[in-house]
């Protein structure tokens, strides 16, 4: 568990100062300082006074880790040994933040403390200092902050109220204690600690934070002598510790969160992108190493400096959120017509940022995923099947964050505006916070299933090829990576349900060639309601019923959500002979989800069609089961009808059906 | 069984921090000026009872002045205050120092392993900041001061 401290004071934009010099040389110090002490992460804190203007925006220069090792030249194996002793891996990356303190006097200063401020949103974590009755109330109680830092170096002007106190734990805000002040003086000293105690005794060490506000570097002390220190006041060791490491990452991941996720819900992110497709290389590795406080440029890696001494050029490629804001405003607000892809793609590139460096970006990728957004997909692409076969194999457990992402819809082109489809796209982090949460590793088949996929997308409308964005979150499932894509033409699809169950995300649907079968729609997504269209033999991408999936899956974050929604889902098999109007009639949900084997697949064209078929059926049995249960009790009724042509053995499905009575409910809605 | 119960803990001392790369040493830390400026911070922070009632086991050990290691004992009840008044200790003299905890022990033993080890690596951090070239003499001491440690006892 790292530590942090998260009030290294910066003064160089304050309006009066002259001498930024020395204050820049101060903080560096300070900074090397603490990176020596073992603390793995620092913010930089500005306190500005009274009216914010435009130019208060966040301007914090981070430190390279250059101009670090300038200055110490024992820097790596001081930090290296420090950490050791704190059981710190050496490998965590040295985080630099911005704060900025917003010192309040009054209600109408307040106001402007809520999170549509732009100067605010610049810095990374905010905090409120109040100081005088009023101010602190309505800290505690309304405001928008991340801290709220009592200076309590002096007599305090207003009193502590225990009821506050605990409105403000109750909301997430963490009350901040410097120590600097106990180090300095000892007058100081006196008052820091007789106003403190109170707060200590409150909280009890709970949504507390610890910080230096160290004005030069012999205020700086090590964690744990820190922790030490407020035992002084009553806080027990225990809890001074988390007060150092626990309780200030958690503020710097929300406060985070806050930053890049838009509404709570939903972070843009750039596809990595690769020149060329390589199977080999995990395009989604990248998401895998997503850092949940990651601070951007100022991550420091001191691994490199082993290694190669540059600061920049790290390996380590912490997936950078692009600014939701200007993806959304700079994308049409209808769909794209495929004219416009190129164009399209242009700006959403800008517009998205690509700057950052993703290991194996690919730029292509993510004119892929755009393009995919488009509404009309003029060609259809025959997945490959070699990738689908890798595909088969993957098993993974379901994932169900995952699935909120799997259900951003795919296609429906009609009513979403684009804007919607970026969302959704987008790897909605959502809930997902946490990259860990991701399986590690996909095969590489996965990914190169993905990656191809991507290419392939390109026409589809089908399925939003989010599979970039999305699969990264999906680890799990592969088969459902967002790659689905429907060759409309081809009206063969075939459907892997690596994982349907996992996460129903956008399985591959791949058209089986047209002479044959049916559409087995594979809706990895929930947003996936292929509706076939055997009169045109064809695989609708998406009927009516996905803009309507598409926003309600938008609002469905939660896995069982979606399940429903799956569940709603019917199987159907298209089946060109016993068509059967009636089916698709049906409520929202017309697809019917049909996990095909990959390999089946492929054999399906080439075999004679029942053969195929029975081989499908066992196999596909299986992977369905997970499936299946949401949908079998959908798929029945439809199924009777379309009997010849079932690769699988719907029956052996069928007959479970622990979720009949979600599908019959989504039936009737 | 035995009777008294002490903490060992292996501090290492940061001189004059602000200063750029000095190479010449501001002051020495010996066993007496370390001692002396932590009972001056117990007393003005923990008052006559509070340095009376810990200077019973309180005692520098050991100190290294070339890797400005050192190792003080303290009663196992006293521990956290001497801990804390060391912790705000800001000058020896003249010079403003900063320590830091690197371990703390119960036993004398572990001690002596801990600082053997923090030694080792803090001597290899000091060659590559020293801007001298390390002589016989500075190793000698070194060596001395291992040697030292080897025999510590409570």
């Amino acid at each position: 568990m790292g530590f942090f401290d998260l009030n290294i004071p910066y003064n160089e934009s304050d309006r009066h100062v002259t001498e930024t010099t020395t204050y820049k040389s101060n903080r560096l110090k300070l900074v090397i300082k603490a990176a020596e002490l073992g603390y793995t992460g620092v913010a930089y804190n500005r306190v500005i006074k009274g009216v914010m203007s435009e130019s208060d925006r966040c301007s914090t220069s981070l430190f390279p880790l250059s101009s670090l090792l300038k200055h110490a030249p024992s820097f790596s194996s001081s930090v290296k040994f420090h950490r050791d002793l704190l059981n710190v891996p050496v490998s965590t990356p040295f985080r630099q933040y911005s704060r900025l303190t917003v010192v309040i006097d009054c209600p109408a200063q307040a106001a402007a403390l809520n999170s549509g401020n732009p100067v605010i949103k610049s810095y990374d974590i905010v905090a409120v200092r109040p100081i005088n009755q009023n101010a602190f109330e309505q800290a505690c109680q309304t405001s928008e902050v991340d801290i709220i830092a009592i200076d309590f170096s002096e007599k305090l002007p207003f009193r502590l109220k225990q009821s506050m106190v605990k409105a403000a734990v109750k909301r997430g805000v963490y009350f901040e204690i410097s120590y600097s002040s106990l180090i300095v003086d000892a007058q100081v000293r006196r008052q820091t600690i007789s106003n403190c105690k109170l707060l200590v005794d409150w909280t009890r060490g709970k949504n507390l934070v610890i910080s230096s506000a160290a004005a030069s570097v012999s205020e700086l002390r090590g964690p744990y002598d820190v922790a030490n220190l407020f035992s002084l006041i009553g806080l027990p060791f225990e809890h001074a510790k988390a007060a150092v490491s626990k309780n200030c990452r958690s503020v710097i991941v929300n406060a985070l969160r806050k930053k890049h996720y838009y509404k709570d819900a939903i972070k843009v992110e750039v596809m990595p992108s690769s020149g060329k497709v390589n199977p080999k290389e995990s395009v989604f590795s990248d998401w895998l190493k997503w850092d949940p406080i990651s601070s951007g440029e100022g991550d420091l890696l001191l691994d490199d400096i082993e290694k190669s001494f540059s600061a920049s050029g790290s390996v380590h490629n912490t997936v950078k959120t692009v600014g939701f804001a200007s993806a959304l405003n700079s994308l049409p607000s209808h769909g794209l017509q495929i004219k416009e892809i190129l164009s399209a793609v242009e700006s959403a590139s800008e517009a998205l940022d690509i700057g950052k460096n993703l290991s194996g970006a690919d730029e292509s990728k993510l004119t892929v995923s755009v393009s995919g957004i488009s509404e009309e997909l003029s060609r259809t692409n025959l997945l490959p099947e070699e990738i689908q076969t890798s595909e088969n194999d993957r098993h993974q457990s379901p994932r169900h964050q995952d699935s909120e992402m799997r259900t951003l819809p795919n296609g429906s082109v009609n009513d979403s505006t684009l804007a919607e489809k970026e969302i959704n796209h987008v790897v909605a982090t959502m809930e997902l916070k946490t990259a860990k949460d991701l399986d590690a590793d996909l095969p590489a088949s996965d990914r190169e299933f993905h990656n191809l996929h991507s290419q392939s997308c390109l026409d589809s409308y089908e399925q939003v090829p989010l599979a970039d964005h999305m699969t990264n979150r999906y680890s799990a499932d592969d088969a459902d990576t967002a790659h689905t894509c429907h060759d409309i033409a081809n009206a063969e699809i075939l459907f892997h349900s690596k994982d349907v169950l996992s996460t129903f995300h956008g399985e591959e649907a791949k058209m089986p060639i047209s002479s044959t079968k049916g559409l087995y729609a594979e809706s990895g997504s929930v947003v996936d309601k292929i509706e076939m269209d055997r009169e045109n033999k064809k695989i609708p991408a998406f009927a009516v019923s996905d803009t309507h999936s598409n926003e309600e899956f938008r609002e469905n974050k939660q896995f069982q959500e979606k399940l429903e929604n799956l569940a709603a889902f019917a199987i159907e098999i298209p089946n060109e002979e016993s068509h059967d109007p009636a089916k698709k009639a049906n409520g929202s949900l017309v697809s019917e989800v049909e996990p095909i084997e990959e390999d089946m697949a492929s054999e399906l064209m080439e075999e004679d069609e029942m053969e195929g078929r029975r081989k499908l059926k066992g196999e596909v049995a299986m992977h369905y089961q997970f499936l299946s249960k949401s949908v079998s009790g959908r798929g029945r009724g439809k199924r009777r009808s379309v009997h010849q042509k079932i690769p699988f053995n719907l029956k052996h499905i069928l007959n479970s059906r622990p979720f009949k009575r979600k599908a019959r409910k989504l039936n009737t809605t | 069984m035995v009777g008294f119960k002490n903490r060992y803990l292996v501090m290492e001392v940061f001189l004059d921090p602000n200063k750029d790369l000095a190479a010449d040493e501001p002051i020495i830390i010996t066993q007496f000026n370390l001692s002396k400026a932590i009972k001056d911070s117990i007393l003005t922070n923990f008052g006559e009872c509070g340095l009376a009632s810990s200077l019973n086991s309180f005692q520098v050990k050991y100190v290294n002045p070339i890797t400005k290691l050192c190792i003080i004992r303290a009663s196992r009840e006293d521990h956290q205050k001497v801990w804390a008044a060391i912790a705000m200790v800001r000058s020896i003299g003249n010079c403003p120092v900063t320590f830091s905890l690197l371990d703390i022990s119960g036993s004398i033993n572990a001690c002596k392993k801990a600082a053997l080890k923090c030694d080792e690596l803090k001597f290899e951090q000091y060659k590559l900041m020293a801007q001298v070239q390390t002589t016989d003499d500075i190793l000698q001491q070194m060596q001395n001061c291992l040697e030292k440690i080897k025999v510590l006892e409570h």
